[in-house]
């Protein structure tokens, strides 16, 4: 399969890739790690008249590590959260696991975080984890920059808040506070297929073993995927106990809105949110020494 | 489009479509034919190789106008001064293959597997090998190919591989 | 319209009986040890050439176009403006209008252009009108009574019930009393390379590179389909990247392929893709089930009374064995072929077995259960009698010590949590053994040794077999031999498929090089002054038998020929091969009762193979064969559209195949046989494993599975069910 033909265009610079979108609009499209977009091309799934390719810049490829977030650059790749030194840290637990179920390995190579959440498949994995570590994208719009909050820029199936014309530079994860755990709970058919439900939770732990935060979202749960605000709601405040996480996972199999295909029924993948939502926190909460 | 692109340390300077995938500018254009496709939807991993000495990309999933100014790595530039590359006598040895259309592809996946974890585990093997199918060994073999060759090349005299 | 392309059964005696002049060794070097493959350096350096990667000068590619549609009618086809398209050098109409196209898929038209790219835009541009007609899109809408006659004898063909014993007495001795509908899916082969070929034209003679394990079949076939003389037809397969059954004959597309090339003046590269793979090359017909099945109190099978159906797609047959091997004294079964519009079934690997091993082994596992008895007990009490070809009651006992069977629970895990463990096993038989292969061999005045034969090497290890016994028997060193084959200008051999190639060629090679070496030491007997008779071949010498001194090395002998080499043909004789194979295999799974997901912890296979060629390429043949049967088990499911009929997952993202973290080491016990002949081994591997898995998940949870693949959403429905206080 051999996608319909395009025009390409290598950015030399950010200013560079953005005028080149400004000028093309709806016909162009920013190529990244392209997993997503070269198949998509290939099915003529996609048929972009212009491909702007980002890959060169170099500044774009960082991960940056600062006191309060971690900035991920559009084309740093899955693997480099995978090797990066500091995702053995409870802290990053979330970013860990995930990091090392998304597609398969030869794709994690090539394939980038930030284009996974411009791609916003139904189905992906970092959207789920963006929401419940309450990431936000940065986008280079005719305004400027502007940092839209993951909420905001998750809008429907494979539609963000980036606009014609604009791009997105970087993804900011908040840095965890200290009694902080994550977890990434993903049922794929076979390693390297996207999932047929995914659960991603983070919480953090007060000073009295409460749960002073808590971030769950689910994958293939919905056109795009969803946070659970009553599954966080369910938890926030409490101590961590079977009957509160029973609490969260009923809540996460209410709101599933899963569609039924070759991976399972409406009815099973609903069923999986709330399993997964429950064994992810008691991963993360395990992760923070606490057994619920 | 021109491109240029180093493939087994060789320029090859070529006029290609920006659609062209880099698996068929090697295979088509280069006339590498090492390089192999088997599915269209970046499954299969025959089609995997090196980039820039670091990355295994499935060339299926790359525009070869992507790798212009880069080094790619195929399994036609593995061997060194005609003798198997630690990697390629392992395969060979361990019996890693039957029909051998999977075989570059793992291969170069364990290039790069192996750069970034010299000592893998079995389960390290089975999941960095998880993009790369076959359809005949049943992968016995191709996991012992590769802690054959992890031993071999951290050996001291292969460390300059 | 075609039957499915079968493997013919070999009729051959379990034992060789033997053949004096050209008997094994007793003492063999290589045979029946580990040695290496040796196309193993060209596979690992891309030397290895498939017949993807044949490039010729001016070399074109080619593209079909397919029908979209499960059933049409071809109003028109205009193939004008592919023909203005950049790069296009030939374009040609597969079918003429009005013609009824029965699956989606099915060739409608073609195109050959510069580049691959080009041919893609070119046959976009073919334009096709067709007329749409209702589909029969699965078996149930295809038996159901008021299904439109789509196919010209009907869309079920009936056949004779066959029916041995009472079956009446059988269910009255019965103390209990299965009731069952079991079912298994449609499989795709997924061979790596996909089908197709390279077709140049010189004059009215074609040479084709194709994938295919026929070269000679599917020389037959290029000349039929082309009405040219067999003599004109060359067609090489030095690599081809995997088959499974699916590749005997060029096909629709090698056909198209070389209609192309000739129309182009050029050679034509055509290799299909996945998607085309997966709708027009083959498959694994489905098969159904609705059993009764009775045993007795003390655990002996009384009846079984079943109705079968599957299909094999358009026209296309989906008979299967049934009952497998057990022994039921009272026994009936009706089956029906039922056609649908969709591609037609081809042999795969073991074509009926793993259908027919599924739904017997799901079965006797669950009337094991209802007489308390241990399932490997259980089978032992029924299995047929022993025999060279029917070793289980032998082979259970092993699997179940290298197993540790002994661990096994009683049905349904007790151990808390979510994650339940059990235990399964199966059996499984095969024919196998060999037929009319030749060879010709040629011993060189330098010594060197040239053994030519033509069959291929589908990736089993056939060149390294070829080699073995060429070596053994002259004395010499593997890698003195030059081995050539995978050429139809070679003496004929036939398909590689039915697990006939080893015990088809083998003895081809042994014949020959019995002979040639004969040939030779009759030219060094008088020089040495010792009878021909008493010569012997061993360590690169010739030798007298009692004295290895009165001798001289293999290139001193050689040097006596002067300038005339031995050349000789041989072929297959009886006496060196056999048939029929056993095996049982024994599977551990972990099931997540939460998520339903099932993983293969273990699998251990015992299979006999009668005499061992190569010790690893069997073993690794056993290996890869249970990963096939894994993927059956798991995995695989080819999935049509029930209003379209269209195939939903025709990729491999959707068509899923276990990758290495997907499966569990595999351990692999052969039974050596020497005093059996070689029979063949690529088979029966892949026939129990699935049946092995749905006992081991029905142990671990408790719920029987009785429909593949045993996907997690099943394995849940069926805990639910099982909650609820539904069927068990």
């Amino acid at each position: 399969m051999i996608p319909a033909a395009f025009d390409y265009i290598r950015a030399h610079s950010p200013d560079e890739a953005f005028s080149h979108l400004q000028q093309h609009g709806g016909d162009a499209r920013v190529l990244a790690g392209g997993q997503s977009l070269i198949p998509a091309m290939r099915f003529r799934l996609a048929r972009p008249a212009v491909l702007v390719d980002i890959n060169g810049l170099a500044d774009l490829g960082r991960l940056e590590l600062g006191r309060t977030a971690l900035a991920i650059g559009a084309i740093a790749r899955d693997s480099a959260i995978e090797r990066a030194p500091w995702i053995g840290e409870t802290r990053w637990s979330l970013l860990h696991d995930v990091s090392r179920v998304v597609a398969d390995p030869v794709v994690r190579q090539m394939g980038t975080v930030v284009g996974s959440l411009c791609h916003n498949d139904p189905s992906g994995d970092w959207t789920a984890v963006a929401l419940a570590a309450r990431a936000a994208v940065v986008v280079r719009g005719r305004q400027g920059t502007r940092t839209v909050p993951i909420d905001d820029f998750l809008v429907d199936s494979f539609t963000t808040a980036v606009g014609e014309g604009e791009m997105a530079l970087a993804v900011h994860f908040p840095v965890p506070g200290d009694r902080t755990a994550g977890s990434y709970q993903k049922v794929e058919r076979k390693v390297g297929d996207f999932a047929t439900a995914a659960a991603a939770v983070q919480v953090t732990l007060d000073g009295k073993g409460a749960i002073k935060e808590a971030g769950i979202a689910l994958s293939a749960a919905g056109p795009c995927a969803v946070r659970v605000t009553e599954a966080e709601q369910a938890l926030v405040g409490q101590k961590p106990t079977a009957d509160v996480i029973r609490a969260a996972a009923d809540a996460a199999s209410k709101r599933s809105e899963p569609q039924a295909d070759l991976r399972g029924s409406v009815e099973y993948k609903k069923n999986l949110a709330g399993v997964l939502v429950a064994r992810g926190l008691r991963q993360a909460l395990a992760r923070l020494g606490v057994q619920a | 489009m021109k491109v240029t692109i180093t493939v087994n340390g060789t320029p090859y300077t070529r006029d290609v479509e920006p659609r062209t995938l880099l698996a068929y500018f090697l295979r088509e254009h280069c006339g590498l034919t090492g390089t192999h496709v088997g599915c269209d939807t970046s499954s299969c991993g025959c089609c995997v190789a090196v980039l820039d000495g670091q990355t295994a990309v499935k060339t299926c999933t790359m525009f070869a106008v992507q790798a212009d100014g880069h080094e790619i790595l195929t399994v036609e530039g593995l061997a060194a001064g005609g003798a198997l590359h630690p990697i390629q006598q392992a395969f060979s040895d361990q019996h890693g293959l039957h029909c051998g259309y999977c075989t570059p592809g793992m291969m170069l996946t364990t290039v790069a597997l192996l750069k970034h974890t010299p000592a893998p585990t079995e389960a390290q093997i089975r999941e960095g090998l998880a993009g790369n199918l076959c359809r005949c060994t049943g992968y016995n073999n191709i996991v012992k190919a590769v802690q054959q060759a992890a031993d071999v090349l951290r050996q001291p005299a292969a460390a300059t591989k | 319209m075609a039957e499915a392309r079968q493997v013919p059964e070999v009729a051959a005696p379990a034992v060789a009986q033997g053949n004096a002049a050209y008997a094994w060794p007793t003492h063999p070097t290589y045979m029946g040890t580990d040695v290496q493959r040796i196309d193993g350096p060209d596979k690992v350096t891309g030397r290895a050439k498939y017949s993807y990667d044949i490039q010729r000068p001016n070399m074109l590619y080619g593209r079909i176009v397919r029908s979209p549609h499960p059933r049409a009618r071809v109003v028109a086809i205009d193939l004008t403006m592919a023909r203005q398209a950049p790069g296009v050098k030939a374009a040609l109409a597969v079918v003429e209008p009005n013609a009824i196209l029965m699956f989606q898929g099915e060739e409608v038209a073609a195109v050959a252009a510069a580049t691959e790219e080009q041919a893609r835009d070119a046959a976009r541009l073919v334009k096709v009108q067709y007329e749409v007609l209702p589909p029969l899109t699965s078996v149930e809408q295809a038996m159901s009574p008021d299904a439109p006659k789509v196919f010209p004898d009907g869309n079920v063909r009936e056949g004779a019930a066959e029916e041995t014993g009472d079956l009446a007495a059988g269910f009255k001795a019965a103390a209990h009393v299965v009731e069952q509908t079991y079912n298994t899916q449609v499989q795709t082969h997924v061979s790596l390379e996909t089908h197709g070929c390279v077709c140049e034209w010189d004059g009215d003679k074609l040479t084709a590179w194709v994938s295919t394990q026929a070269v000679h079949g599917t020389r037959e076939g290029f000349a039929q389909a082309l009405k040219i003389p067999q003599a004109n037809v060359r067609v090489i397969t030095q690599y081809m990247g995997g088959g499974f059954g699916s590749k005997f004959a060029p096909d629709a597309q090698g056909i198209i392929c070389a209609n192309l090339a000739k129309q182009a003046g050029a050679p034509v590269h055509l290799m299909l893709d996945r998607k085309e793979e997966h709708l027009a090359t083959g498959n694994r017909p489905s098969a159904y089930a609705k059993i009764r099945a009775g045993v007795s109190a003390d655990g002996m099978l009384t009846a079984f009374d079943a109705q079968t159906w599957g299909t094999g797609g358009a026209g296309v047959g989906a008979g299967f064995p049934l009952p497998y091997i057990y022994q039921f004294p009272n026994r009936r079964r009706q089956h029906k072929d039922v056609y649908i519009n969709a591609g037609g079934a081809r042999a795969m690997r073991a074509p009926g077995h793993p259908q027919g091993c599924f739904i017997t082994e799901v079965l006797m596992d669950e009337l094991a259960d209802l007489v308390k008895l241990d399932p490997v007990d259980f089978r032992m009490k029924n299995l047929p009698p022993d025999a060279p070809d029917a070793r289980w009651r032998a082979y259970f006992p092993i699997a179940a010590k290298l197993f540790g069977w002994d661990k096994r629970h009683p049905t349904g895990d007790a151990t808390p949590g979510p994650i339940k463990h059990g235990f399964g096993c199966s059996a499984n038989r095969w024919g196998g053994g060999g037929r009319g292969s030749h060879a010709h061999c040629e011993i060189l005045p330098d010594g060197g040794v040239i053994m030519r034969c033509g069959t291929q090497d589908i990736g089993t290890g056939t060149r390294t077999l070829v080699s073995i016994v060429t070596a053994e028997t002259l004395g010499l060193p593997i890698d003195a031999v030059n081995t050539e084959i995978g050429d139809s200008l070679y003496p004929f051999s036939g398909g590689s498929g039915g697990s006939t190639t080893a015990a088809s060629v083998t003895p081809a090679i042994r014949v020959t090089a019995v002979k040639a070496l004969d040939a030779l030491k009759a030219k060094v007997a008088p020089k040495l002054g010792v009878p021909p008779a008493d010569l012997v071949a061993s360590d690169g010498r010739l030798h007298a038998r009692n004295d290895r001194a009165k001798g001289m090395t293999w290139k001193e002998a050689c040097r006596t020929l002067g300038a005339e080499p031995i050349a000789v043909d041989g072929e297959w004789q009886p006496g060196l091969s056999a048939s029929g194979t056993s095996g049982v295999q024994m599977a551990e799974v972990e099931v997540d009762t939460e998520t339903g997901v099932s993983k293969v912890t273990r699998l251990v296979c015992v299979q006999d193979c009668g005499l061992i060629v190569d010790k690893l390429t069997a073993e690794s043949q056993v290996i890869g064969g249970v990963l096939f049967g894994v993927n059956y088990a798991l995995f695989e499911d080819r999935i049509l559209d029930r209003n379209t009929g269209q195939m939903v997952n025709p990729n491999m993202e959707w068509y899923l195949i276990g990758g290495p973290s997907d499966v569990p080491e595999i351990t692999a016990h052969l039974v050596d046989q020497p005093e059996r002949g070689v029979i063949g081994l690529g088979e029966p591997p892949a026939v129990a494993t699935a049946a092995a898995i749905a006992n081991a998940i029905a142990n671990a949870t408790g719920v029987r599975l009785r429909s593949l693949p045993m996907t997690p959403d099943k394995v849940l429905a069926a805990l639910e069910q099982q909650r609820a206080g539904g069927t068990r």
